[in-house]
């Protein structure tokens, strides 16, 4: 494959975020329900409204084809669906360095990265969470299209989620028995 | 002849359940391709895009 010019970047920017934005924000109230070891804390139990959750990269080194297309087609829309997280958008050069400095990502891009900014809070962890999304894997870009909805329903309707890594694991890499059952009854494409 | 037969059978489903959890095996790997959490690779990335937010080099997208 070859490389194109560059996709539009950051076409219209603003000024860089306050540094206070983006750091995880300590909240002015503890989530006031119990946690019960082994159980699934409630969705709305964490009490973040206006500060973003994630922080969202997109790696994109400019190939040529239907999937990278239609990422950048749908940049738009991608934004506007989390416009209260900060999103952030490498161009062809730095998303090619970065690919350079970490080769396991090459052939993977177009990465959608979603960096958790609450993760260490509920976890107590101080590593780096969240979740990316290699949309470069998929060379179909109908599966493509499926695939970067289902990410995007999936971060929407769990954002204010104390344990979204939990549901990752649980609800797209079907982990369990269950998940066992469904991967088998509709195969991994399908259910993706 | 039955004990031969039983043999055959119980091989069969050895191999039924073997295929049957390889299959499993990969369409979770696929998965776990397709979407993952951040792991210890992607610590250095997430550090590195860390960095270029820091220095300014990279600013949140607005959608016109």
């Amino acid at each position: 494959m070859t490389q194109k010019s560059p996709p539009p970047s950051s076409p219209k920017t603003t000024k860089p975020l306050a540094p206070n934005l983006l750091r995880p924000q300590a909240t002015t109230t503890e989530p006031s329900i119990p946690e019960v070891e082994g159980m699934e804390a409630p969705t709305q139990s964490y009490s973040v409204k206006e500060l973003p959750r994630f922080q969202f990269f997109l790696i994109d080194s400019g190939w040529i084809g239907p999937v990278p297309e239609l990422m950048r087609q749908n940049l738009g829309m991608i934004t506007h669906l989390h416009n209260n997280d900060p999103f952030f958008i490498l161009s062809r050069e730095q998303s090619s360095e970065l690919l350079k400095k970490h080769p396991h990502l090459i052939g993977k891009d177009p990465i959608l990265l979603a960096r958790d900014l609450h993760g260490s809070k509920t976890t107590g962890a101080k590593e780096y969470h969240g979740f990316h999304l290699n949309l470069g894997i998929i060379k179909d870009p109908e599966k493509a299209m499926d695939v970067l909805q289902h990410f995007l329903n999936f971060l929407a309707v769990h954002r204010k989620s104390r344990s979204i890594e939990a549901k990752i694991r649980q609800q797209l890499h079907r982990d369990g028995f269950e998940g066992a059952i469904e991967v088998l009854r509709g195969g991994a494409e399908n259910l993706i | 002849m039955n004990s031969v037969s039983e043999i055959i059978t119980s091989a069969f489903g050895i191999i039924l359940l073997a295929a049957v959890g390889y299959e499993l095996k990969q369409r979770r790997r696929r998965l776990r391709e397709l979407y993952n959490v951040l792991d210890a690779e992607d610590k250095h990335v997430v550090a590195d895009l860390d960095e270029m937010v820091k220095h300014g080099l990279i600013t949140p997208y607005i959608a016109h």
